[in-house]
Protein backbone atom coordinates (compact mmCIF):
# COMPACT_ATOMS: atom_id res chain seq x y z
CA UNK A 1 0.00 0.00 0.00
CA UNK A 2 1.39 3.42 -0.64
CA UNK A 3 1.69 6.86 1.37
CA UNK A 4 -1.62 8.17 -0.56
CA UNK A 5 -3.56 4.98 0.08
CA UNK A 6 -2.74 5.11 3.37
CA UNK A 7 -3.39 8.42 3.92
CA UNK A 8 -5.60 10.39 1.59
CA UNK A 9 -5.29 13.72 0.61
CA UNK A 10 -8.86 15.56 1.94
CA UNK A 11 -10.53 18.39 0.28
CA UNK A 12 -9.70 21.03 3.40
CA UNK A 13 -5.69 19.77 2.44
CA UNK A 14 -5.70 20.08 -0.97
CA UNK A 15 -7.91 23.65 -0.91
CA UNK A 16 -5.50 24.99 1.65
CA UNK A 17 -2.72 24.33 -0.21
CA UNK A 18 -4.04 25.57 -2.98
CA UNK A 19 -4.81 28.89 -1.27
CA UNK A 20 -1.29 29.00 0.31
CA UNK A 21 0.10 28.41 -3.69
CA UNK A 22 -2.05 31.41 -4.44
CA UNK A 23 -0.71 33.92 -1.83
CA UNK A 24 2.46 33.23 -2.43
CA UNK A 25 2.62 33.79 -5.71
CA UNK A 26 0.07 36.84 -6.04
CA UNK A 27 1.60 40.03 -6.08
CA UNK A 28 -0.11 42.83 -4.69
CA UNK A 29 1.52 45.40 -2.69
CA UNK A 30 4.85 45.61 -1.27
CA UNK A 31 7.49 48.22 0.18
CA UNK A 32 10.46 49.28 -2.13
CA UNK A 33 13.61 51.01 -1.91
CA UNK A 34 14.90 52.96 -5.39
CA UNK A 35 18.38 51.66 -6.30
CA UNK A 36 18.23 53.60 -9.38
CA UNK A 37 16.59 56.55 -11.30
CA UNK A 38 16.04 57.13 -14.80
CA UNK A 39 14.44 60.54 -15.11
CA UNK A 40 14.57 60.68 -18.77
CA UNK A 41 11.99 57.52 -18.74
CA UNK A 42 10.54 58.65 -15.61
CA UNK A 43 11.58 54.90 -14.20
CA UNK A 44 13.11 53.52 -11.05
CA UNK A 45 14.60 49.87 -9.99
CA UNK A 46 13.63 49.01 -6.91
CA UNK A 47 14.78 46.54 -4.41
CA UNK A 48 11.58 45.09 -2.64
CA UNK A 49 12.27 45.58 1.71
CA UNK A 50 10.65 42.21 2.52
CA UNK A 51 12.66 39.24 1.29
CA UNK A 52 11.04 35.80 0.18
CA UNK A 53 10.60 32.70 2.32
CA UNK A 54 10.59 29.55 1.12
CA UNK A 55 8.88 26.58 2.65
CA UNK A 56 12.23 25.10 4.16
CA UNK A 57 12.52 28.31 6.75
CA UNK A 58 15.16 29.72 4.53
CA UNK A 59 15.01 33.63 2.97
CA UNK A 60 15.90 34.98 0.05
CA UNK A 61 15.52 38.60 -1.79
CA UNK A 62 13.52 38.81 -4.72
CA UNK A 63 15.18 40.05 -8.08
CA UNK A 64 15.73 43.83 -8.54
CA UNK A 65 12.31 45.22 -10.01
CA UNK A 66 13.40 47.65 -13.75
CA UNK A 67 11.84 49.87 -15.53
CA UNK A 68 9.02 50.63 -13.24
CA UNK A 69 7.44 53.46 -13.83
CA UNK A 70 7.06 55.98 -10.90
CA UNK A 71 3.53 58.41 -9.76
CA UNK A 72 4.18 61.67 -10.37
CA UNK A 73 1.30 64.48 -9.17
CA UNK A 74 -0.03 66.39 -12.16
CA UNK A 75 -2.89 66.98 -13.99
CA UNK A 76 -3.69 69.63 -17.19
CA UNK A 77 -0.13 69.35 -17.83
CA UNK A 78 0.54 70.83 -14.80
CA UNK A 79 3.46 69.13 -12.29
CA UNK A 80 5.29 68.48 -9.33
CA UNK A 81 8.76 67.25 -10.01
CA UNK A 82 10.44 65.57 -6.89
CA UNK A 83 13.90 65.25 -7.03
CA UNK A 84 13.84 61.34 -6.76
CA UNK A 85 16.88 59.45 -5.65
CA UNK A 86 18.44 56.38 -4.80
CA UNK A 87 17.45 55.69 -1.35
CA UNK A 88 14.03 56.90 -0.91
CA UNK A 89 11.30 54.39 -0.14
CA UNK A 90 7.98 53.73 -2.17
CA UNK A 91 4.98 51.49 -2.31
CA UNK A 92 5.03 49.24 -5.07
CA UNK A 93 1.80 48.08 -6.99
CA UNK A 94 0.88 45.49 -9.05
CA UNK A 95 -0.72 45.83 -12.08
CA UNK A 96 -3.42 42.88 -13.14
CA UNK A 97 -2.15 42.84 -16.79
CA UNK A 98 1.11 43.39 -18.71
CA UNK A 99 2.23 46.85 -19.23
CA UNK A 100 4.92 46.82 -21.54
CA UNK A 101 2.52 47.83 -24.51
CA UNK A 102 0.79 50.79 -22.73
CA UNK A 103 3.73 51.69 -21.47
CA UNK A 104 5.84 51.66 -24.66
CA UNK A 105 2.84 53.11 -27.09
CA UNK A 106 0.54 55.08 -24.78
CA UNK A 107 -2.49 52.76 -26.82
CA UNK A 108 -4.88 50.99 -25.94
CA UNK A 109 -3.97 47.32 -26.22
CA UNK A 110 -3.80 43.68 -25.72
CA UNK A 111 -1.28 42.69 -23.20
CA UNK A 112 1.94 41.79 -24.73
CA UNK A 113 1.51 38.47 -22.45
CA UNK A 114 -0.72 36.86 -20.27
CA UNK A 115 1.14 37.25 -16.90
CA UNK A 116 -0.87 38.84 -14.08
CA UNK A 117 0.01 40.90 -10.92
CA UNK A 118 3.49 39.80 -11.87
CA UNK A 119 6.47 41.48 -10.20
CA UNK A 120 7.38 42.10 -13.76
CA UNK A 121 4.42 44.95 -13.94
CA UNK A 122 5.54 47.41 -10.85
CA UNK A 123 4.52 50.43 -10.30
CA UNK A 124 6.38 53.04 -7.82
CA UNK A 125 4.97 55.72 -5.48
CA UNK A 126 7.41 57.64 -3.85
CA UNK A 127 6.94 58.68 -0.25
CA UNK A 128 6.92 56.10 2.75
CA UNK A 129 9.20 56.32 5.60
CA UNK A 130 9.87 53.80 8.15
CA UNK A 131 9.69 54.39 11.91
CA UNK A 132 13.27 54.76 11.97
CA UNK A 133 13.49 57.79 9.67
CA UNK A 134 10.10 59.42 9.73
CA UNK A 135 10.15 63.21 8.34
CA UNK A 136 10.20 66.22 10.77
CA UNK A 137 6.71 68.04 10.18
CA UNK A 138 5.15 69.50 13.46
CA UNK A 139 1.25 68.87 11.97
CA UNK A 140 1.04 72.65 11.89
CA UNK A 141 1.90 74.18 9.15
CA UNK A 142 1.44 73.34 5.13
CA UNK A 143 5.10 73.05 4.21
CA UNK A 144 7.00 72.12 0.99
CA UNK A 145 10.72 71.93 1.56
CA UNK A 146 13.24 71.51 -0.78
CA UNK A 147 16.41 69.08 -0.94
CA UNK A 148 17.85 71.86 1.95
CA UNK A 149 15.57 70.51 4.29
CA UNK A 150 13.75 71.23 7.51
CA UNK A 151 14.70 75.18 8.68
CA UNK A 152 15.14 76.39 5.40
CA UNK A 153 11.59 76.88 4.09
CA UNK A 154 9.86 80.57 4.50
CA UNK A 155 6.31 81.71 5.16
CA UNK A 156 4.58 82.29 1.21
CA UNK A 157 2.87 85.23 0.87
CA UNK A 158 0.34 86.48 -0.66
CA UNK A 159 -1.83 88.78 -3.17
CA UNK A 160 -3.47 90.94 -0.27
CA UNK A 161 -1.19 89.93 2.53
CA UNK A 162 -0.27 93.01 4.78
CA UNK A 163 3.48 94.28 3.98
CA UNK A 164 5.03 97.02 6.43
CA UNK A 165 8.48 98.68 7.02
CA UNK A 166 10.67 100.14 9.24
CA UNK A 167 13.96 100.89 9.97
CA UNK A 168 14.73 97.16 11.43
CA UNK A 169 13.44 96.02 8.12
CA UNK A 170 15.10 97.78 5.30
CA UNK A 171 17.75 100.56 7.28
CA UNK A 172 18.84 101.50 3.78
CA UNK A 173 16.11 102.95 2.40
CA UNK A 174 14.96 104.59 6.06
CA UNK A 175 18.11 106.03 6.14
CA UNK A 176 18.63 107.42 2.59
CA UNK A 177 14.99 108.95 3.11
CA UNK A 178 16.29 110.61 6.38
CA UNK A 179 19.38 112.19 4.32
CA UNK A 180 16.89 113.41 1.84
CA UNK A 181 14.55 114.94 4.15
CA UNK A 182 17.74 116.30 6.00
CA UNK A 183 18.42 117.81 2.41
CA UNK A 184 14.73 119.43 2.48
CA UNK A 185 14.96 121.01 5.18
CA UNK A 186 18.27 122.58 4.35
CA UNK A 187 16.45 124.56 2.05
CA UNK A 188 13.81 125.30 3.99
CA UNK A 189 11.23 122.48 2.92
CA UNK A 190 9.94 121.29 5.80
CA UNK A 191 7.70 118.06 4.97
CA UNK A 192 6.91 115.00 7.77
CA UNK A 193 9.18 112.11 7.17
CA UNK A 194 7.35 108.98 8.00
CA UNK A 195 9.27 105.89 9.77
CA UNK A 196 7.09 103.18 8.95
CA UNK A 197 5.08 102.08 5.60
CA UNK A 198 2.10 99.69 5.50
CA UNK A 199 0.56 98.28 2.24
CA UNK A 200 -0.90 95.30 0.83
CA UNK A 201 0.34 92.97 -1.89
CA UNK A 202 -1.82 93.78 -4.68
CA UNK A 203 -0.19 90.98 -7.40
CA UNK A 204 0.96 87.98 -7.41
CA UNK A 205 1.32 84.41 -10.13
CA UNK A 206 -1.74 83.84 -12.33
CA UNK A 207 -0.62 80.20 -12.30
CA UNK A 208 -0.41 79.36 -8.66
CA UNK A 209 -2.73 79.89 -5.55
CA UNK A 210 -2.34 78.91 -2.00
CA UNK A 211 -5.93 78.75 -0.05
CA UNK B 1 14.74 -13.48 -27.94
CA UNK B 2 11.97 -12.94 -30.30
CA UNK B 3 13.12 -11.11 -33.65
CA UNK B 4 16.41 -10.78 -32.08
CA UNK B 5 15.06 -8.00 -30.12
CA UNK B 6 17.27 -6.25 -27.70
CA UNK B 7 17.74 -3.91 -24.74
CA UNK B 8 20.42 -1.99 -22.82
CA UNK B 9 19.42 -0.51 -19.27
CA UNK B 10 21.16 2.20 -17.68
CA UNK B 11 21.58 3.24 -14.18
CA UNK B 12 22.94 6.17 -12.52
CA UNK B 13 22.32 6.82 -8.47
CA UNK B 14 22.87 9.78 -6.85
CA UNK B 15 25.92 8.17 -4.84
CA UNK B 16 27.26 7.56 -8.70
CA UNK B 17 26.90 4.15 -8.72
CA UNK B 18 26.03 3.08 -12.50
CA UNK B 19 24.36 0.03 -13.46
CA UNK B 20 23.38 -1.79 -16.67
CA UNK B 21 21.05 -4.43 -17.24
CA UNK B 22 20.68 -6.27 -20.75
CA UNK B 23 19.39 -9.33 -21.72
CA UNK B 24 18.69 -12.10 -20.61
CA UNK B 25 16.84 -10.24 -17.86
CA UNK B 26 13.19 -10.06 -19.39
CA UNK B 27 11.94 -6.29 -19.42
CA UNK B 28 8.60 -5.06 -20.19
CA UNK B 29 8.04 -1.45 -21.16
CA UNK B 30 5.49 1.01 -21.96
CA UNK B 31 7.15 4.77 -22.95
CA UNK B 32 5.17 7.47 -24.01
CA UNK B 33 7.28 10.21 -25.65
CA UNK B 34 5.11 13.72 -27.45
CA UNK B 35 5.93 17.36 -27.66
CA UNK B 36 3.64 18.12 -24.96
CA UNK B 37 4.00 20.09 -21.80
CA UNK B 38 3.52 17.09 -19.49
CA UNK B 39 6.81 15.23 -19.25
CA UNK B 40 7.64 12.18 -21.17
CA UNK B 41 6.66 8.85 -19.38
CA UNK B 42 7.98 5.39 -18.93
CA UNK B 43 7.94 2.41 -17.08
CA UNK B 44 10.02 -0.80 -16.95
CA UNK B 45 9.25 -3.93 -15.50
CA UNK B 46 12.59 -6.02 -15.26
CA UNK B 47 11.78 -9.85 -14.09
CA UNK B 48 14.43 -11.72 -11.79
CA UNK B 49 17.17 -9.05 -11.26
CA UNK B 50 20.39 -10.43 -9.32
CA UNK B 51 19.63 -9.72 -5.84
CA UNK B 52 22.15 -7.35 -5.10
CA UNK B 53 21.14 -5.19 -8.53
CA UNK B 54 17.24 -5.52 -7.43
CA UNK B 55 18.10 -4.23 -3.73
CA UNK B 56 19.83 -1.48 -5.60
CA UNK B 57 17.63 0.07 -7.75
CA UNK B 58 15.00 1.38 -4.91
CA UNK B 59 13.99 5.14 -4.84
CA UNK B 60 10.92 6.98 -3.08
CA UNK B 61 8.98 8.73 -5.48
CA UNK B 62 8.84 11.75 -2.83
CA UNK B 63 12.61 12.14 -2.67
CA UNK B 64 12.23 14.61 -5.13
CA UNK B 65 15.99 15.87 -4.74
CA UNK B 66 17.77 12.91 -5.51
CA UNK B 67 18.80 12.47 -8.93
CA UNK B 68 18.56 8.44 -10.63
CA UNK B 69 19.63 8.88 -14.25
CA UNK B 70 18.13 6.31 -16.90
CA UNK B 71 18.80 5.70 -19.86
CA UNK B 72 16.98 2.89 -21.74
CA UNK B 73 17.74 1.63 -25.83
CA UNK B 74 15.75 -0.84 -27.51
CA UNK B 75 16.40 -2.16 -30.92
CA UNK B 76 17.38 -4.95 -33.31
CA UNK B 77 20.19 -7.08 -33.13
CA UNK B 78 23.26 -4.60 -32.23
CA UNK B 79 21.60 -1.93 -33.23
CA UNK B 80 20.39 -0.28 -30.25
CA UNK B 81 18.43 3.19 -30.03
CA UNK B 82 18.01 5.34 -27.20
CA UNK B 83 13.93 5.61 -26.36
CA UNK B 84 14.20 7.30 -23.08
CA UNK B 85 16.55 9.27 -21.24
CA UNK B 86 15.27 10.76 -18.08
CA UNK B 87 15.31 10.10 -14.00
CA UNK B 88 13.64 7.55 -12.50
CA UNK B 89 10.75 8.94 -9.79
CA UNK B 90 10.10 5.77 -7.86
CA UNK B 91 11.48 2.09 -8.12
CA UNK B 92 11.08 -1.15 -5.79
CA UNK B 93 10.52 -4.75 -6.23
CA UNK B 94 8.36 -7.47 -5.53
CA UNK B 95 8.25 -11.33 -5.59
CA UNK B 96 4.86 -12.53 -7.24
CA UNK B 97 4.77 -16.45 -7.42
CA UNK B 98 8.07 -17.38 -8.22
CA UNK B 99 9.33 -14.23 -9.76
CA UNK B 100 11.03 -11.56 -8.45
CA UNK B 101 10.09 -7.94 -10.56
CA UNK B 102 11.85 -4.60 -10.59
CA UNK B 103 9.13 -1.79 -11.37
CA UNK B 104 10.80 1.57 -12.37
CA UNK B 105 8.66 4.86 -13.05
CA UNK B 106 10.45 7.09 -14.59
CA UNK B 107 9.88 10.90 -16.69
CA UNK B 108 12.07 12.78 -18.99
CA UNK B 109 12.77 16.09 -17.01
CA UNK B 110 10.68 15.60 -14.05
CA UNK B 111 14.03 15.91 -11.65
CA UNK B 112 14.51 19.27 -13.64
CA UNK B 113 10.66 20.60 -13.58
CA UNK B 114 10.84 19.47 -9.96
CA UNK B 115 14.07 21.18 -8.87
CA UNK B 116 14.26 24.21 -11.18
CA UNK B 117 13.79 27.69 -9.63
CA UNK B 118 14.71 30.67 -11.39
CA UNK B 119 15.03 34.38 -9.42
CA UNK B 120 16.19 36.61 -12.40
CA UNK B 121 16.25 40.38 -13.29
CA UNK B 122 15.99 40.34 -17.43
CA UNK B 123 16.97 43.37 -18.88
CA UNK B 124 15.20 45.70 -21.64
CA UNK B 125 17.65 44.50 -24.42
CA UNK B 126 17.45 40.69 -23.60
CA UNK B 127 16.21 38.91 -26.53
CA UNK B 128 13.29 35.81 -25.99
CA UNK B 129 15.56 33.30 -26.71
CA UNK B 130 18.32 34.43 -24.56
CA UNK B 131 15.70 34.62 -21.65
CA UNK B 132 14.90 31.32 -22.42
CA UNK B 133 18.40 30.10 -22.20
CA UNK B 134 18.51 31.40 -19.01
CA UNK B 135 15.51 29.90 -17.28
CA UNK B 136 17.17 26.36 -18.77
CA UNK B 137 20.44 27.18 -17.56
CA UNK B 138 18.68 27.17 -13.86
CA UNK B 139 17.09 23.81 -14.50
CA UNK B 140 19.67 20.87 -13.42
CA UNK B 141 20.54 17.66 -15.41
CA UNK B 142 19.12 18.84 -18.76
CA UNK B 143 20.01 21.45 -21.80
CA UNK B 144 18.45 23.28 -24.39
CA UNK B 145 17.72 21.50 -27.40
CA UNK B 146 15.69 23.03 -30.59
CA UNK B 147 14.61 26.64 -29.94
CA UNK B 148 11.88 26.65 -32.48
CA UNK B 149 9.49 30.06 -34.05
CA UNK B 150 8.63 30.76 -30.56
CA UNK B 151 11.88 31.59 -29.65
CA UNK B 152 12.35 34.28 -31.60
CA UNK B 153 15.23 37.18 -30.80
CA UNK B 154 12.45 39.99 -30.41
CA UNK B 155 12.95 42.39 -27.12
CA UNK B 156 10.37 43.43 -24.93
CA UNK B 157 10.18 47.45 -24.00
CA UNK B 158 10.73 46.95 -20.57
CA UNK B 159 12.94 44.27 -18.60
CA UNK B 160 11.06 41.42 -16.67
CA UNK B 161 11.76 39.29 -13.28
CA UNK B 162 11.76 35.48 -13.68
CA UNK B 163 10.75 34.06 -10.36
CA UNK B 164 9.30 31.10 -9.90
CA UNK B 165 9.53 26.91 -10.55
CA UNK B 166 11.84 27.50 -13.76
CA UNK B 167 9.72 24.90 -15.60
CA UNK B 168 6.78 26.87 -15.29
CA UNK B 169 8.09 29.90 -16.22
CA UNK B 170 9.20 28.53 -19.46
CA UNK B 171 5.94 27.65 -20.13
CA UNK B 172 4.58 30.84 -19.68
CA UNK B 173 6.90 33.02 -21.73
CA UNK B 174 6.90 30.71 -24.75
CA UNK B 175 3.25 30.79 -24.37
CA UNK B 176 3.57 26.46 -23.12
CA UNK B 177 5.37 25.37 -26.49
CA UNK B 178 8.05 24.39 -24.53
CA UNK B 179 8.43 20.54 -23.86
CA UNK B 180 11.15 18.18 -22.93
CA UNK B 181 12.48 15.16 -24.96
CA UNK B 182 15.58 12.92 -24.33
CA UNK B 183 17.27 15.13 -21.48
CA UNK B 184 16.91 18.46 -24.07
CA UNK B 185 14.44 21.71 -23.21
CA UNK B 186 12.87 22.30 -26.91
CA UNK B 187 10.45 25.40 -27.96
CA UNK B 188 8.59 24.69 -30.81
CA UNK B 189 5.01 25.71 -32.55
CA UNK B 190 2.75 23.33 -33.92
CA UNK B 191 3.87 23.78 -37.42
CA UNK B 192 7.62 24.04 -36.30
CA UNK B 193 9.51 20.52 -37.23
CA UNK B 194 13.08 19.27 -36.82
CA UNK B 195 14.80 19.53 -39.48
CA UNK B 196 16.28 15.88 -40.57
CA UNK B 197 15.78 12.65 -43.04
CA UNK B 198 12.31 12.11 -43.51
CA UNK B 199 11.60 8.96 -41.60
CA UNK B 200 9.67 6.55 -44.21
CA UNK B 201 6.49 4.74 -42.38
CA UNK B 202 5.77 2.06 -45.39
CA UNK B 203 3.12 -0.24 -45.71
CA UNK B 204 4.84 -2.99 -44.57
CA UNK B 205 5.91 -1.65 -41.21
CA UNK B 206 1.87 -0.86 -40.41
CA UNK B 207 -0.05 -3.45 -38.67
CA UNK B 208 -3.54 -1.59 -39.13
CA UNK B 209 -5.18 1.12 -41.34
CA UNK B 210 -4.05 4.83 -39.87
CA UNK B 211 -7.05 5.87 -37.13
CA UNK B 212 -8.16 9.34 -37.88
CA UNK B 213 -8.33 10.85 -33.79
CA UNK B 214 -9.16 14.27 -33.26
CA UNK B 215 -6.08 16.42 -35.18
CA UNK B 216 -3.82 13.22 -35.57
CA UNK B 217 -3.84 10.18 -37.54
CA UNK B 218 -2.76 7.34 -35.26
CA UNK B 219 -0.46 4.91 -36.51
CA UNK B 220 0.58 0.88 -34.95
CA UNK B 221 3.37 -0.73 -36.30
CA UNK B 222 3.59 -4.32 -36.83
CA UNK B 223 6.98 -4.19 -34.68
CA UNK B 224 8.76 -1.92 -32.83
CA UNK B 225 10.39 1.31 -34.13
CA UNK B 226 12.79 2.89 -32.07
CA UNK B 227 14.50 4.76 -34.47
CA UNK B 228 11.45 7.01 -34.46
CA UNK B 229 11.75 10.62 -33.22
CA UNK B 230 9.23 13.10 -31.84
CA UNK B 231 9.42 16.42 -33.47
CA UNK B 232 10.57 15.48 -36.56
CA UNK B 233 8.49 14.74 -40.37
CA UNK B 234 7.59 11.26 -40.76
CA UNK B 235 6.21 10.12 -44.34
CA UNK B 236 3.50 7.78 -44.44
CA UNK B 237 3.18 5.36 -47.22
CA UNK B 238 0.14 3.15 -46.52
CA UNK B 239 -1.75 0.80 -48.97
CA UNK B 240 -4.88 2.67 -47.66
CA UNK B 241 -3.71 5.84 -49.41
CA UNK B 242 -5.89 8.51 -48.28
CA UNK B 243 -3.49 9.60 -45.46
CA UNK B 244 -0.76 9.22 -46.92
CA UNK B 245 1.67 12.21 -47.27
CA UNK B 246 4.40 13.54 -44.66
CA UNK B 247 3.42 14.44 -41.09
CA UNK B 248 5.29 15.98 -37.95
CA UNK B 249 5.47 13.11 -35.31
CA UNK B 250 3.38 14.35 -32.77
CA UNK B 251 3.53 11.49 -30.15
CA UNK B 252 5.42 7.80 -30.07
CA UNK B 253 4.32 5.05 -27.45
CA UNK B 254 6.77 2.01 -27.56
CA UNK B 255 5.57 -1.25 -25.96
CA UNK B 256 6.76 -4.20 -25.51
CA UNK B 257 8.31 -7.23 -24.05
CA UNK B 258 12.07 -8.30 -24.46
CA UNK B 259 12.84 -11.44 -22.78
CA UNK B 260 13.97 -15.30 -23.91
CA UNK B 261 11.62 -16.61 -21.55
CA UNK B 262 8.57 -15.20 -22.41
CA UNK B 263 7.28 -14.13 -26.07
CA UNK B 264 4.75 -11.23 -26.45
CA UNK B 265 4.34 -7.95 -28.64
CA UNK B 266 6.45 -5.00 -29.02
CA UNK B 267 5.20 -2.44 -31.46
CA UNK B 268 5.03 1.41 -31.23
CA UNK B 269 1.96 3.72 -31.98
CA UNK B 270 2.75 6.95 -33.28
CA UNK B 271 0.87 10.31 -33.29
CA UNK B 272 0.82 12.16 -36.73
CA UNK B 273 -0.04 15.47 -37.20
CA UNK B 274 -0.91 17.02 -40.48
CA UNK B 275 -0.16 20.85 -40.05
CA UNK B 276 -2.06 23.74 -40.45
CA UNK B 277 0.50 24.95 -43.08
CA UNK B 278 3.10 24.17 -44.59
CA UNK B 279 6.31 23.10 -41.81
CA UNK B 280 9.26 25.03 -40.55
CA UNK B 281 12.06 23.27 -40.38
CA UNK B 282 14.06 24.44 -37.23
CA UNK B 283 17.36 23.27 -35.90
CA UNK B 284 19.59 23.61 -33.20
Amino acid sequence: MNPDEMMPPNLKIILDEVKADIFSTFNCIQIGKISKVTSSEQTVEIELQIKRLAADGTSTAYPVLVDCPYFVLQGGGAYIDMPIKKGDYCIVLFNDRNIDNWWSTANVADPATARKHSLSDALAIVGLNPKTSPLSMDGTWVRILGTNGPGSEAEAARKGDAIKSTMADDATFWTWLAAAAAVLAGLGVAVPIPTSLTGKITGGSSKVKIG
Amino acid sequence: MKFIRDYELRIKSPAGVALQINPPVSCTFDIDRAVMSSVNKGTITLTNLAPDTRNAIYKDKYSTSEYWQIIFMVGYGNELYEIFRGNIQEAYSYKSGTEWFTYIDCYDGSYAVQNGFISETIGSGVSLKDAIGRVIHTMPEILPGVLGTPATTKTAPRGEVILGSSWEELQRITGGQAYIDGGYVNVMAKDDAISSDVFVLDSDMIKETPKRREQFLEVTTSVMCPEIRVGYICELKSLFTRYNGQYKTYGVKHSGTISGAQCGDATSMISLYKGEAPFTMVSK
